[in-house]
Formats: C-alpha cells, structure tokens, sequence
C-alpha cells in the first residue's frame, strides 16, 4: 500500500501523506481554506462549517467540510468554485447575526481570524436586522481570564482545548441552540494551568486576559521569537511589546518541545519586568543602610578585594540566566582560579544524575514512540507543565504510564500503573520488595521505555532514585530523561565545571574558602529549602555581592546589589533545554535604568580589575560556551540563526556535576514546589500574584483526625515561627507526612528536619467560642 | 453529598448497566430529576463524583436536552405540541386557551407550583393532532374547551397520578391508533416513565 496519495486541488496536481485531513494536506501544498474551529493540535469537530469545499462524488459534485474529510487518492477538489464562495459568505453571514461587532473595542481586532475572513470571504453586507443575543459583557471565569460571550462563534477550541490537551474540562457548551454559551460551573471557575492557551487559539475575542486587555493593538506590537526560561522545557514563544514594554507572550508551535502551547506561569510571568519596583542603580550597604553609588565605585572597590591574589571568590548562580553569562562567570573564574572555585546552582535537588556513555539520554520526541513511560520525579504537572502536557499526549496515544511515589498527585490520576504510599515509603525510597514491581514488568521488559528521573525532594537519598532506574536499565531499553526541572540548568551543565547544589553550598561555604561571594539571580534565603542555614552562612561571609532584578531577602544581606537585566525579553544569549536543545534567547525591550547584563558586570569588572580577557563581547561568551562540542551544528548564534534551526540544535553532553552523596533522613515532612509561588518575580507580576498567594498544606485524612482539624484552617508552630494556612486532603500522602509547598510566603522558615507542631487554627477557635 | 443512601445506591445500580461510567450520564439525570422535579446543581455535583467527569460536563449535557428541567416545574407538566400536524389542525387555539387559564407564558411555573406550561415541538401524536401532554401522558384529538376542561380538572382533584388512557377517555378525541391494550400506567411527576426509576405506577 502507498503512502502518499494524489489528488486534485483546484485543478493542481498534489500529493499528501494518505492519513491527512483535507484542509491539512491543501495547507502543506500551499492552498489555504479558511477555518475558524480546525486546529492543527485539536481533534476535527466541523463546528463552524467555514472550511466548506466541493469535491468530486459519484453523484456529483458535493459540498463538505475539508476539516473532517480525509484525503483519499485521485480525489478531485475545487477550493475556490463559485458554489463554496457561495457557501463561504453564508456561513458567514450565520457567524455573524450574534456576533456584536464591536471591533473597535475589541483586543483582537487587526489579529482576528473572524475579521481577516470576513473581509476576504464575506458577503460584505448582512441581511439581518433583528436584535442581536446578549450576555452580560466579559465575565471573570478565573482570576485571569474573561469570557465575553456575545462574540464567541462556538468553535469548541477552548472547550476542546481543555478537555483533549490539558485535561482540565472546566469550560463547556451551556444549552442549545440559540441561547448556546461557553461557561464554568457556578462557583468552579477556570483554574487550569493552561488556561492562557484558550485565549490564544480563540478564533474571536471571547476569551481574552486580564494581562493583555485593552493594552496594545496588534499593528502596534514589536515582536520576536525566543525561548522560555522558566523550567527545562525550554518552550519555544514569541514576546510582544509596545512603547518598549513588555505585553503578551505567545506560544509557538515548536514541534519537538511545546506544540504551540504554553503554561500560564510562562505566559504571565513577565509582568515584572514593567514594575516600578525594579533594581535601576547598584547599591552598597553602609551600617545596614542601601545606599545609591556609581557602578564605577562597585568595580573599583571589587577589584581591590579581587587583586589581592589571597582572596577566595566562590559563586551561587540562580537556574534563570543565559548560556553566556555562565560562560562569563567561568572565565572569571578562570582568570583568578589560584584557589579551587565551585559553582553553586540555586537547585536544592541537584545530584549526580545519569549521563555519559552508559545511559543513553532521552529526547521528549521519545515519549511518543516509546512503549511506557516511567515516572519517578517532581510533579510533573507543578514543575514542567508542558512536559506534563506532552506525557498526557503520549498516554492519550497508547503508551503506557507508570508513575512512582506520593508526590506525584496530577499524574497518578493518568497512570495505568501507581506505585504510591503502599510501595514508597515516607523516606521517599521504593521498598525493596521486587514482588510489587513484579505488575509493571509485562510494560518494561524488553521494551522501549523513556525514564523521566529525578529527585523530588531535598531528604530524598540519591540512591532512591538510582535504584529505580538501574532495574528499569537491566531489564529494557531504557532512554532516561533526567529530571532537573529549573530554568536554564542544562545550560549551566554545557557551560561549567564542578557544579554543586545548594545542599553542597551549606555544607561546605563558610567565612574561611570564602572572601567574595557573587549571588547572581537567586533568592536562596527566600525560597530554598536551605533557607536558614543559607542566611546564616551569607551573615558571616566578608563580602557578598548580589545580581538580581529586584531587591529581596537575599540580595538584602549582601554588601553589594547590582540590577541587571531580565533574561527575559531585554537580553541575548542562548538557552538549552532538558534534552540538550539549545535555541536563542532574544531581547525586545531595554532595560531600565543603569542595569547591565550579568555578563557585561562580570566582564567589565575582569577589565576594571586588569585580569586577562579575551572575551568582550557576546559573541566571544557565545563561541567559548561549547567549547566541548565538536560537532559542525555548534549551536553558536551563526548556526542558530538560520531559518532551519529555529527550533533549536540538540547537542547531548556529559555535565560535570560535583555533588556529594546525600543520604536518606528521616522525612517529617514532604517539601515541594507548586508551579504558582512567591518568588520576587511572581510577587511583582499582577497576574501570577494572585494565584501563588494562597498558603496551604496537604496532609492525610489521618492528621486531621490526630490534631483534629475541622476548620479547614490550621496553625503551624515551630519555636516562634507560626504561621496560619489552610490544609487540604490528599489521600496520596502515607499517614503522618504533611506536604508543605516551600515556594508559598514564609512556608520555607521552618526547620524541616524537628517537628512542626499542627493546631487548629486559632483565629477559628476563638470564632468558635463566640 | 445531598443524595440519601436509598439514591446512591439505585445510582451505582445504573452505573453497573455500563461499559462506562459516564454511559450512565442520561439516566442518572432522570434519576436526579425524579428527586426534586428538576436538575439541581447539587445534584450535578453528585453526579459528576459518581461519574468520573467534571460539573460542568454534567452541567452542559443537562442543560442541552430540554425534558431536563433547569428550573423547578409545577405538579404537572403541559405541554402542548406546536409542530405542523397539530398547528394544521388549530394547535394555536389550544395554547392560547391554555394560556389564558393558567395565566401561564412559555416556559413559566404558577405561584401555586401546580401548572408549568410549554409549547413543545412534535410529540409524536400527529393521527390525533392536535396533542397535548399532561407530565409526558398524551392526550388526542384536542379542542380549545376540551384542554381548559382537562386542566380544570387537574386543578380542582389533583390527581396523584395521571394516566392517559383517563384523560383520553374524558377529555381526548380522535386517537392516532388504538392498541386495545390498556395502559393503566400513569406518572406520577414530570420525569419521564421509567418504571426503574418509581415514576410511574400503575393506578389502582
């Protein structure tokens, strides 16, 4: 059988892959039909009829929906006859009887499918003269997204959206006919993490964001394409700006990575870079006092303590910054490396992990051709959200899920197989009990299975996770995608050497190898796990000097804060990704005030200070950044640039990862990250503020019992620390282990390793007695 | 939970009827339905639990098919058939004679909560057009005074439970077929007669 058919389009011969849509294989060729409901992503509906053509049939010519009619060979189509024009501006004039026409104060006015196709296939006048339908105008169906139904045309790409790719279907079709309306349940609003992607694909300007209304028109938008570094995925978008501020983010259809869609944490989470609270002038600290001094000051004063060859620099870099500025630091490092350097990742759960020749690397492609999937991470859902979406893809295809572990709480409900509270213990390790894996031995063995392994949790032993995959290696084909989930890591791992984690950083940094600390785009004391052993550390050290977009609780106990620029939207460089895909970061808007890229402060503090440097520009940094890869796609700026490379260049590497061996504790408790917390960027972006505000913990339905929790709300007590949150039930949780999402306000004080005293909450007690 | 113990357990009795879950979705509402008189959205989050799919879901099947009632409906249900056979043969005049003595629009429920009216499409009656129903028991062969007889009827004895072999007896006129089996089996609300679900009984 072949697998290409021919066809007749227009009286153009084509030919397509057999298993296509009509509308799909004249798009390949270059015939567009117009479409409002077809999505390439989304399954056929034929909801809208726009896509209208008329094929050839035993009884004559037809008209048909392209969007539903699968090609088959010498079939014989006319896209532009007379009959389908006809059938265009019907349709269109149906589409448009209820639609308000409000155009002109419409967002999606100048990007609207509905405008463009009216004007190019519209009947140019309408016949109707009734009243149109009314609803209330837009309505809140999440915090962050508004539904005006007056202008939805009923596609169903929100509501397939929703129920196809993210899983979520909290939006549906409300009555019938006439009076047919999207909407939510009463009171259970849209809270997807995913619900940005509706108002993207929205045909209309139904759906639009509480972040991007009424904020810019499309033909005023400059725009570019770069890479998201908020997790490993690396999803490709495209950034939007206007009057030299930031706007909207958008998804770009990247085949291998994110499809088109994004998480609303990668969507919203730009909204800082306009606030007024940013970092514009480096500050020094005087007696406890920031005061504003001159970046020439800074270096001078710098490059004292680095000229004394005594001094011992050490580093601790965030997760979010580009390929280049790693390089940067490196060749600091370089140049005054009398003394051993390590570099410190803002990563708590940074271990060893599996590389080299032994383990053959995954790529996310994988997942779709592979025959099982296993899981035995972070929740894949908080931590990669489109990693989560592609998972759920390959299931939906047939491949068979296994997941691992308590702390897996979305993907449990997808698994075929769930290895919970019975088979990992609270020490998060598998118990040894080889009868129980015994089930998922018909899915692995001798099969082809894609691993997505990483540790979950800082008590979690390294030895936990290694166990897991060393059975899976020995008994199938197994290709491991090593789970480390923050932002640019695996550009840190291409870029650096002797990498270490904040675990690493507390047990070895103290005031004797260390002189001069650089803190570059990380908050440890306000969002790690290690966080009072890190503040205590960086109080004693001589001089601390802190990089970073806003002012925060680690950038406030250093001797020097410099601003720098956002890796989002205002620099350049290069990204790589959980597979080794390296595509391009690129800047759109300035950056405010006297900030600099951390490569330009590190660079010009090397000259300031006259070390050796051979490395002034960015395309120096870029060059030097894979000096290990010999390979003719080095993905330097010359060949990501090209058109074909767009999407990025994988180039798998065997990272110099220096962790010390981390033993099992007892856990008292599971500490984890949601995808919505309070980081200083999140805080000072409005829409991701108000979903990552809430504090909570999950427990088991034993705890409420043993502290008798009934209010819903409960007290945390530990020395003096307390704290109110509300408590929800998970019955994934073995007995007595409390999951407390340490990226919420205030949850990572605590000392993990005593006890936390639960109470009732005792604002409700007293609430109790009146 | 709203739903009692007796409830539940007649709908996880359904839900075993089928292959899937949310198979059951159509019945479980005329369950819900049998309950309080309409789909309340307790009952949809009750379904929806017991179903594996979300409110909403519930909620959008619900509200796409008409003889589930959004709204609570009086203690009977006429509906009167507007569809072609029964408007060639002065439909218009039944409405509107029923209209004007229940003082009912489309749609609406009296303040009593006795009549709920609605003028239906096709009732599937067109031999006996024009056709009414009284809580889904069909009446044939209506006139205007016949239908205002019928629902002072209804209002004065208020029966239990309505039967439509009775009502075609004192009220009907020519019928689309005559099966000469009696039919004793009335409804005794405005869900649909599923003997499974206890809203029909046969009259004593």
């Amino acid at each position: 059988m072949s697998d290409k058919v021919n066809l007749n389009v227009n009286g153009i011969d084509i030919q397509s892959d057999s298993n296509k849509l009509l509308i799909e294989a004249c798009e390949d060729s270059g015939i567009h039909i117009p479409r409002f409901c077809w999505h390439k992503r989304l399954d056929p509906v034929g909801m809208c009829r726009m896509c209208l053509v008329e094929i050839e049939t035993p009884r004559g010519k037809m008209l048909v929906p392209s969007c539903t009619t699968e090609i088959t060979d010498e079939m014989v189509v006319d896209t532009e006859s007379d009959v389908v024009k006809k059938a265009q501006e019907g349709v269109l004039e149906f589409l448009l009887i209820n639609h308000p026409l409000d155009c002109p104060i419409c967002d999606k006015a100048g990007e609207c499918p509905l405008q463009d196709q009216t004007m190019a296939y519209g009947p140019g006048e309408s016949r109707f003269v009734e009243e149109k339908r009314h609803f209330e105008k837009p309505i809140n169906i999440s915090e962050i997204i508004l539904l005006d139904r007056e202008r939805c045309i009923l596609c169903a790409r929100c509501t397939r959206f929703s129920d196809e790719i993210s899983g979520d279907p909290l939006i549906e079709f409300i009555q019938r006919g006439n009076k047919t309306e999207v909407n939510t349940f009463p009171n259970e609003p849209f809270k997807s993490y995913f619900s940005g992607n509706t108002v993207q694909i929205c045909p209309v300007g139904a759906l639009t964001s509480t972040s991007y209304r009424f904020k810019a028109r499309p033909w005023d938008l400059k725009s570019t394409r770069s890479t998201c570094n908020g997790c490993s995925m690396g999803c490709s978008i495209e950034l939007n700006s206007s009057q030299n501020k930031m706007l909207r983010i958008l998804g770009v259809d990247n085949d291998s990575v994110n499809q088109g869609w994004l998480c609303d944490k990668g969507r919203y989470n730009f909204e800082y870079l306009n606030s007024e609270k940013r970092l514009k002038t480096p500050q020094k600290s005087i007696n406890n006092n920031f005061v504003d001094v001159e970046i020439q000051d800074v270096y001078s004063e710098l490059s004292e303590i680095i000229q004394d060859r005594k001094t011992k620099v050490n580093f601790l870099l965030g997760s979010n910054l580009a390929n280049e500025d790693y390089v940067a630091f490196r060749e600091f490092s370089k140049s005054i490396s009398d003394t051993e350097q390590s570099f410190y990742i803002n990563d708590d759960l940074l271990y060893q992990g599996h590389f080299g020749q032994d383990n053959e690397l995954a790529k996310i492609d994988d997942l779709n051709s592979s025959d099982a999937i296993v899981v035995w991470a972070e929740d894949l859902k908080e931590k990669m959200p489109v990693l989560y979406l592609r998972v759920r893809q390959a299931v939906k295809k047939g491949v068979k899920l296994i997941v691992f572990g308590h702390t897996n709480k979305t993907l449990s409900d997808i698994a075929d197989v769930f290895y919970g509270k019975e088979t990992v213990s609270k020490n998060f390790e598998i118990i040894k009990d080889v009868s129980k894996l015994n089930e998922i031995k018909n899915y692995v063995i001798g099969k082809n299975v894609t691993a997505i392994i990483g540790k979950s949790t800082p008590q979690q032993s390294d030895d936990s996770v290694t166990e897991l995959f060393e059975f899976l290696r020995s008994n199938s084909n197994t290709k491991i995608l090593n789970a480390y989930t923050k932002g640019n890591i695996y550009g840190a791992f291409q870029t650096l050497e002797n990498i270490k984690g904040t675990r690493d950083f507390v047990e070895n940094i103290s005031g004797e190898n260390t002189d001069l600390l650089f803190i570059v785009g990380a908050d440890p004391v306000g969002r790690s796990f290690y966080s009072n052993q890190i503040k205590s550390i960086i109080e004693n050290l001589d001089t601390v000097v802190s990089l970073d977009i806003f002012n925060h609780e680690t950038a406030e106990l250093s001797n020097f804060v410099i601003p720098v620029s956002s890796t989002l939207g205002e620099k350049e460089g290069s990204f790589t990704n959980i597979e080794f895909r390296t595509s391009r970061i690129d800047k759109l808007v300035p950056s405010p005030g006297q900030t600099v890229s951390d490569w330009e402060f590190i660079t010009s503090l090397m000259n300031f200070a006259g070390l050796s440097n051979d490395s002034n520009s960015l395309e120096d940094l870029n060059n030097k950044a894979f000096v290990n890869i010999e390979t003719s796609s080095k993905p330097v700026f010359d060949n990501l640039d090209k058109p074909s490379n767009l999407d990025g260049i994988i180039n798998v590497y065997e990272p110099a990862i220096n962790t010390s061996e981390n033993n099992s504790t007892e856990a008292l408790f599971y500490t984890g990250e949601k995808l919505y917390g309070d980081s200083v960027t999140e805080r000072h972006s409005e829409s991701i503020s108000l979903l990552g505000s809430k504090k909570f913990i999950e427990v088991s339905q034993d705890i409420v019992d043993k502290f008798n929790l009934t209010s819903g709300q409960c007290s945390m007590v530990q020395g003096d620390i307390e704290t109110t949150v509300s408590y929800i039930i998970n019955d994934n949780l073995p007995n007595d282990l409390i999951y407390i999402p340490i990226n919420r306000r205030d949850l990572n004080k605590f000392d993990f390793s005593k006890e936390i005293k639960v109470l009732p909450s005792r604002v409700k007690e007293a609430l109790n007695v009146n | 939970m709203s739903w009692d113990e007796k409830l539940l357990k007649q709908a996880k009795k359904i839900i075993k009827l089928y292959p899937q879950k949310r198979s059951a979705l159509g019945t479980l509402l005329h369950l819900a339905q049998s309950k309080d008189g309409y789909i309340s959205d307790d009952s949809i989050s009750v379904i929806s639990d017991l179903v594996g799919i979300t409110e909403v879901q519930v909620k959008s099947v619900s509200t796409f098919y008409s003889m589930y009632k959004q709204e609570p409906t009086g203690k009977y249900l006429i509906s009167v058939c507007k569809s072609i056979s029964c408007e060639i043969n002065n439909s218009s005049e039944v409405i509107s004679k029923v209209q004007d003595f229940t003082g009912l629009n489309n749609n609406e429920t009296d303040e009593d909560g006795l009549f709920t009216f609605e003028a239906v499409e096709c009732i599937g009656a067109c031999g006996g057009a024009p056709a009414m129903q009284v809580n889904y028991e069909t009446v044939e062969g209506l006139t205007g005074d016949n239908a205002i007889n019928l629902c002072n009827w209804l209002k004065e004895k208020q029966p239990d439970i309505v039967v439509a072999d009775d009502m075609q007896k004192d009220f009907g006129g020519v019928k689309s077929f005559d099966w000469a089996i009696t039919d004793n089996t009335g409804a005794t609300s405005n869900a649909p007669g599923f003997q499974t679900l206890k809203t029909t009984k046969a009259k004593k």
